[in-house]
């Protein structure tokens, strides 16, 4: 009898934490819910990025819509610490910080994340881009057009080779070839809501 | 285990005890692992937490971490008899694997937990408890590969598409035989330390089995010390045994026999103590057939475990009759029954004829003091009887003349009536003398001093003799009129001695009283006399008796031409009972 209450006892025990597993990834897995008073900036709308360091330089733009305090933007920090490396010297990459804790300076995310870019804390740039979740990618191209604006990859953790889209949007940039076709797991917002865009 | 050890341990007495000690081990490695386990479980749980830091995992730390805890110390608390425990313990491991995977979203070194949990389980010496975790490895990553492979694109902890069904197999191999090799050597272990138990418990045996030798080794050496004092002891009881005078006896009741008697016998009874032994009823015989009849009476109170001292007398070899005294002292079982006599046997003949003689000259000298008073009083009679006859007879015979011729005479009748009456009052001067000397003084009415002094103070006045006196007496009312009126009689005796036949010119006299001691001395310088020669008079006879009746001491010193001292000692302690003797005499 206690040993047939134990077993019960211990069956709930692991549903509960194959529930808390499902659960977590579930949360993640969802997207991001889309403000009411969102608009939507289809690519090739013309951007102004009049007063962003490095928009001059005749370089495509690659902005990191970025909360320090968002798990999934931390998810892929190393992702997008790569593209810089791996892209630097042919496109011009600035962080844009959304968050509402003022206690964030540019030079601290720098420091912190080992960044040599700029860090910006304009969200008016996010709504430019039709960007109203974190971690979000969106490069605008020489001629101020917005080129691509979605996820980094499918898997939150950026370990997906196949779903790189951030990646395969600058390839197809630099080399000018067709525009890929993505798919809705790129362009539809999943990780954390931009802060004051709630529904 | 235990259970297979007690099952194989019914064929002999040892083997339940070796299993006793092999279950103890087991237990101690049981109860040390289960403390480690303690640390272990909060060592993982902690670790959930700083991982959380990493990707704000802190529903899986607290949540997953809470529950593994929680699914173990239940189990633990709820069944702390059985080992499932443990088994919860392998598969809480695995999760927490999954959950630092997970915390880590999938980071590869993560998975070296599983190796980790297997080593940690081997401190149990349990292999079975390398299933569970090898089920949970095996099952999570066989069903979400499986899961993966058949690209369901849903919910997984690994998000990986290099999770072939190849690396998949390598994963499983190795992890299996991680698991093998520590559930190898947890077996290992077990049996080791089953060895080692086994091996002790057979070091404690011969340990225990040396002791208990050692102890006997010793308990021998120390019984032969004790048997070679014992030994000692009882050549030395022997020695006193042989040695003393009076017969010592221990007399078997049971067998009605002797059964020890001491060499003493010999010289008591006459006969040997092998005499005594061979002819049980030679102690009977030689009791004097007129004490015989005292046995029975003796033999009931020392039934009744009374302890009995007797006087009798036993007839000797040499056919002497001797008087012995005798204690003997009864030995009673539980139950009552007279088992033992020992005893004491004294010769006291010895003893028994100087009573008798000391009996002999108590009534010897009772003989004399009887004769002496005897005397004393036919002296006093032929005295007064002198004194009526020579002294006082003669003058009223004159006075009765006198008055005769006054009766037939007219002339002179008036002077030969005075004459008459003159002689009366002489005779009655003459009685009042005699009387005197005859009454004692009333020394209730003056003290013993004063009426010795009266009676100095009449001799000088009628004798050339000086006395001198020396009166110390503490307390004269302790002093009985008995004992006063004696001590006045013997100054009396002694100074009438002097008077007579002493020629001396002083006295000197000393009473002295010193407690309850009182010493009178009377001493002269007179002509003395030999105290050796016998002599016929009663007036030292007197005064032995007198002093005798009060148990007194008399010391006469003397020696022709050197006077004479006497001294009387009296213990008023001692003189209880002077009134019966003074009536008896």
């Amino acid at each position: 009898m206690k040993t047939g209450l134990l077993i019960i006892w211990l069956t709930i025990i692991l549903g509960s934490i194959a529930f808390l597993f499902w659960h977590n990834e579930w949360k993640y897995s969802l997207p991001t819910p889309v403000p009411a008073n969102y608009h939507p900036v289809s690519p090739g709308t013309t951007i102004n990025v009049t007063g962003i360091p490095g928009s001059h330089q005749n370089k495509p733009l690659f902005l990191h819509f970025f909360n320090p305090d968002c798990p999934c933007s931390r998810f892929n920090i190393t992702h997008f610490k790569t593209l810089v490396k791996q892209y630097g010297n042919a496109i011009n990459f600035a962080v844009v910080v959304l968050t509402q804790n003022n206690n964030y300076t540019a030079a601290g995310i720098q420091q912190k994340y080992n960044l040599d870019i700029p860090v910006l804390f304009d969200t008016a740039i996010a709504c430019k881009c039709g960007v109203y979740s974190t971690p979000q990618a969106a490069i605008i191209d020489k001629d101020q057009k917005l080129y691509y604006r979605g996820n980094y990859n499918k898997s939150r953790y950026c370990n997906d080779n196949k779903s790189n889209y951030a990646l395969m949007a600058i390839n197809a940039l630099l080399s000018k070839t067709k525009y890929p076709v993505f798919g809705i797991a790129a362009i539809t917002s999943y990780g954390c809501q931009l802060p004051g865009c709630s529904k | 285990m235990a259970a297979s050890y007690r099952a194989a341990a019914n064929d002999t007495q040892i083997k339940p005890m070796k299993a006793d000690y092999i279950d103890a081990l087991l237990k101690q490695v049981k109860e040390k692992s289960d403390r480690l386990m303690n640390y272990f479980l909060m060592a993982f749980f902690i670790m959930g937490l700083l991982l959380a830091t990493y990707y704000d995992t802190w529903l899986i730390a607290i949540g997953v971490g809470g529950l593994c805890l929680l699914a173990y110390y239940s189990c633990k608390v709820v069944l702390p008899g059985s080992n499932l425990y443990q088994y919860v313990l392998a598969a809480v491991l695995g999760i927490f694997m999954a959950q630092f995977i997970y915390q880590m979203h999938g980071m590869f070194e993560m998975h070296f937990l599983a190796f980790i949990a297997s080593a940690i389980l081997i401190t149990y010496r349990n292999w079975k408890l390398q299933i569970p975790l090898a089920i949970v490895v095996i099952v999570h990553h066989a069903v979400f590969g499986y899961l993966q492979f058949r690209g369901q694109n849903e919910v997984y902890f690994t998000q990986q598409e290099y999770m072939t069904l190849q690396v998949f197999s390598i994963h499983i191999l190795l992890a299996t035989a991680i698991f093998t090799l520590c559930g190898l050597w947890a077996y290992n272990f077990k049996k080791s330390g089953e060895h080692y138990a086994e091996q002790c418990f057979e070091i404690g045996k011969l340990q225990e089995a040396n002791s208990q030798k050692e102890v006997l080794i010793v308990m021998s050496e120390n019984l032969k010390l004790s048997n070679a004092r014992l030994r000692e002891a009882n050549a030395e009881l022997e020695k006193i045994f042989n040695t003393v005078e009076e017969v010592l006896f221990s007399m078997d009741m049971v067998r009605y026999r002797i059964s020890h008697i001491s060499i003493a016998c010999i010289k008591v009874y006459g006969y040997t103590p092998d005499e005594f032994a061979k002819d049980k009823d030679l102690w009977i015989n030689i009791i004097h057939i007129e004490d015989r009849y005292c046995v029975g009476k003796v033999y009931e109170k020392l039934q009744q475990g009374k302890t009995q001292f007797n006087k009798y007398r036993i007839v000797h070899r040499d056919n002497n009759i001797r008087w012995v005294e005798t204690q003997m002292i009864p030995t009673l079982d539980t139950s009552g029954r007279l088992i033992r006599i020992d005893g004491v046997c004294n010769d006291v003949t010895e003893k028994v004829k100087l009573e008798k003689r000391l009996a002999e000259e108590r009534q010897q000298q009772q003989h004399e003091i009887t004769a002496a008073v005897i005397t004393a009083q036919e002296k006093e009679r032929s005295f007064l009887g002198e004194e009526l006859h020579d002294n006082i007879n003669p003058i009223l015979a004159t006075a009765r003349l006198y008055m005769d011729c006054a009766m037939s005479k007219e002339e002179n009748r008036i002077a030969l009536i005075k004459d008459s009456k003159d002689f009366i009052g002489t005779a009655m001067n003459e009685i009042r003398a005699l009387s005197k000397t005859l009454v004692p003084p009333s020394l209730g009415e003056v003290s013993l001093i004063e009426a010795i002094t009266d009676m100095i103070d009449d001799i000088e006045r009628v004798n050339e003799l000086d006395f001198s006196t020396k009166w110390a007496c503490e307390d004269e009312n302790a002093i009985s009129e008995n004992l006063k009126l004696t001590i006045y009689r013997i100054v009396q005796e002694q100074v009438n001695n002097i008077l007579k036949h002493a020629k001396a010119k002083t006295v000197f006299i000393t009473l002295q009283q010193q407690g309850t001691e009182i010493e009178l001395n009377i001493n002269d310088d007179g002509v003395g006399f030999d105290v050796t020669q016998k002599r016929n008079g009663v007036g030292l006879k007197n005064i032995i008796s007198r002093t005798a009746i009060f148990n007194g001491r008399v010391t006469i010193t003397s020696e022709p031409g050197r006077g004479c001292d006497l001294t009387v000692k009296f213990n008023i302690a001692s003189t209880q009972g002077a009134a019966q003797n003074m009536a008896r005499a």
